[in-house]
């Protein structure tokens, strides 16, 4: 993968760059490492053949970093982790209002093979976090499936869309299909 | 005495020239960008992902070398707005959001129109309801038909919906629930066709006043989780061409009344496929003026990848089902755009946000346009 | 006649147990996936409690079930384009739509009530709902007027 050894050396030797623009490009760089290193997939699609054969995820330091996009509840996240913003994986920055419409995936959690069922709610009501942009898309589809779509501004049903960042709320293990 | 005389003379022809006043400059003095626009200008929509209020596009010439002579212009876009680009007016027409107090007060969601050349606001349209569709990218989110008499919005609440404008009268004049499908593909004479949740289609044509004059549902035809498309296809000769994450190309025929989806054809040799070569990016296809369709392609893609950049772009005559080029690109790319001209550049948004031009015939990379301001230009327009 | 067979006895009564707890298993499973479901598909717009978003997204609370008291509407749950759409396959989503009823909409549920099947999800899926506002502004209007109900569960608060 000449073009993956590229982008990491282009991105390691920018110099005064634009601290947000180095975000921006840093999620996807990330997410180009997570994705080629540590893939993480609900074990409901590989039951149906998705995706089976891929290796289990290496346990490291960053997957169970709620700040990393390589995080285990990160694996189909696009936008800002409220871990960076004053909030956590789990809880909405001062201020803001967390969107009751959302989208809703699965990602396995690597230290017990388990697929959990990960609520991708977003904060809403102030301008953009800016911090720890993440684009990771595992069973992420285009938007005219929407509820498996993470390109849509997701702050539905609340005062303002203005987008701040997203949380990931874990709502219970998913079974096996029967 | 005469040589101190002459030499009294050329100090006084010296001083005066010394001294004279710098010219008095006129107030006032706007510039005003060119018309029809250059073909190697290129618009580049920075939706400002980190102040999602104060997004703009950049007007630039790709063909000067600095970017002092690069930046030709901007116009606001406010909340990542849907842009449409008119061919035969000279107008632009911005599908945004604002709320009274910035990020947060009463909404309300119009359409802006801006003149070409002055870029000066010419008019607004409110669009009601507070429904607009917030998503990146938003090629298909908004769409000129009819010879550009008509402007089509799609509004996402998560109910969908297409609001029609008639762009003449500045004013909304119809809204179309649609059944869960999405986004909007020119379609006919006045008309549009979505993409619904199960992998079919919905076709609309619209009568002189808006009105639906008659629709059609078109059976699902691919599988969303096995090969799913892309929601950017490129259209050449009313035909749309949707790249599929599995490296396919499906015609759809948006010619008639309503969608006919036809032959799906495969983009890659066996070997580019044992390498896993896809499609992928954000404005990850476009097309020149000459049936060739430019498509963003990785090799290591896998299930997850549909957005990474692309090492390569590569080129396909439509008509005949072939790849006549690929073009390495020297960084990777998310966004591709093509003028429209017989000498076609190729802009290409970068992974480090500057944009890369390149001979779309040749693949040589001419020149990269960078520090004019911009943070996120995550959509390119070409200027014709 | 045979003497009783303690025996026998024991291996039929084990053997009805075994029945009977599998047939437990696998409703529990159903339930199991039908929450599942719900909350893969459905939840995200309609939310946890199935109330929904005045003016966005119906509410299904205390309400949904009303649509089964009406010509059309036992149709219309299956038909409209979340259900209908929902990328499982038809038992699947006759499972979700019967724990969804009984969960959420225990009350309004006709006595009379039918169990959703696989098989009338099928058929019922072959035939698009293309006009989804309209058919539900019907059912609404037809809702006021046969059960007095006043509320559209839409646009109430």
């Amino acid at each position: 993968m000449k073009w993956f050894d590229h982008i990491t050396e282009s991105i390691s030797r920018k110099v005064a760059q634009n601290s947000s623009r180095r975000s921006f490009i840093g999620g996807f760089g990330t997410a180009i490492v997570g994705g080629a290193v540590i893939p993480i997939l609900p074990v409901a699609r590989a039951a149906e053949g998705h995706g089976g054969g891929q290796p289990t995820a290496p346990i490291d330091g960053a997957v169970d970093d709620p700040a990393s996009c390589d995080y285990w509840r990160n694996c189909s996240i696009d936008g800002f982790l409220c871990s960076c913003c004053g909030g956590t994986s789990t809880s909405c920055p001062p201020g803001t209002e967390m969107s009751p419409i959302t989208w809703i995936g699965t990602c396995k959690n690597p230290h017990d093979g388990k697929d959990y069922i990960i609520s991708y709610n977003d904060c809403c009501g102030k301008t953009s976090c800016g911090n720890c942009f993440c684009n990771t898309n595992l069973l992420d589809r285009p938007t005219y499936r929407p509820h498996t779509a993470n390109d849509i501004n997701w702050c539905l049903g609340t005062s303002s869309a203005a987008y701040h960042c997203t949380v990931t709320l874990v709502l219970g293990v998913a079974t096996k299909k029967a | 005495m005469k040589k101190r005389f002459i030499i009294f003379l050329l100090l006084c022809i010296c001083n005066t020239a010394v001294w004279s006043d710098v010219a008095n400059d006129k107030l006032g003095v706007i510039g005003t960008l060119p018309l029809p626009y250059p073909d190697h200008w290129v618009l580049a929509h920075d939706v400002g992902f980190n102040h999602m209020l104060n997004g703009k596009v950049i007007i630039l010439d790709a063909e000067q070398q600095t970017r002092n002579k690069q930046y030709k212009g901007t116009y606001d876009t406010s909340l990542i707005a849907s842009v449409a680009i008119a061919k035969t007016r000279p107008e632009m027409y911005v599908y945004e959001t604002f709320y009274t107090r910035g990020n947060r007060g009463t909404r309300t969601d119009v359409v802006t129109i801006y003149d070409k050349a002055s870029l000066n606001v010419l008019d607004e349209i409110i669009i009601p309801g507070g429904k607009r569709a917030q998503m990146l990218p938003s090629d298909f989110t908004i769409h000129l038909i009819d010879d550009e008499k008509y402007l089509l919005l799609f509004n996402f609440t998560p109910s969908t919906s297409v609001a029609v404008v008639d762009v003449e009268k500045r004013k909304m004049i119809n809204e179309i629930d649609l059944p869960s499908c999405s986004l909007i593909y020119p379609t006919g004479k006045r008309g549009f066709s979505s993409i619904c949740s199960d992998a079919s289609m919905v076709s609309y044509q619209l009568d002189k006043k808006g009105q639906v004059k008659n629709k059609s549902k078109i059976e699902s035809f691919f599988s969303i989780d096995e090969d799913a498309l892309f929601e950017r296809p490129v259209l050449i000769d009313g035909i749309a061409y949707f790249p599929t994450f599995n490296a396919n190309l499906r015609e759809v025929d948006l010619r008639g009344d309503k969608a006919v989806p036809g032959k799906s054809w495969r983009l890659r040799t066996e070997e580019e496929a044992a390498a896993n070569w896809r499609p992928g990016g954000m404005q990850l296809s476009g097309a020149d003026s000459m049936g060739n369709l430019y498509l963003l392609m990785h090799d290591g893609g896998a299930e997850g990848t549909h957005k990474y950049p692309g090492a390569e772009v590569w080129v396909f005559d439509v008509k005949n089902q072939k790849r006549v080029r690929r073009i390495p690109l020297i960084m990777p790319g998310l966004v591709v755009e093509i003028s429209q001209d017989k000498s076609p550049y190729l802009f290409v948004t970068n992974v480090e946000m500057n944009i890369d031009v390149y001979d779309a015939l040749t693949g040589k990379h001419i020149r990269t346009m960078s520090d004019f301001g911009q943070e996120t230009p995550l959509i390119l327009f070409s200027a014709n | 006649m045979r003497p009783f067979s303690k025996r026998y006895f024991i291996v039929c009564s084990s053997l009805v147990l075994l029945l009977i707890s599998s047939f437990t298993f696998a409703a529990d499973e159903k339930v199991n996936l039908g929450r599942q479901n719900y909350i893969l598909n459905c939840q995200g717009c309609h939310l946890p409690d199935a109330s929904g978003s005045p003016g966005v997204v119906p509410r299904m609370n205390d309400f949904v079930g009303n649509f089964l008291h009406l010509e059309g509407g036992r149709e219309f749950i299956v038909q409209v384009p979340g259900s209908a759409n929902a990328p499982i396959g038809d038992q699947e989503l006759a499972d979700v739509l019967n724990w969804m009823l009984v969960n959420f909409s225990k009350e309004q549920i006709p006595v009379d009530f039918e169990p959703y099947t696989g098989k009338e999800i099928g058929i019922l899926r072959d035939q698009p709902l293309i006009d989804v506002n309209g058919t539900r502004a019907r059912l609404i209007e037809r809702m006021r007027k046969k059960l007095g109900i006043k509320e559209d569960a839409l646009n109430d608060v």
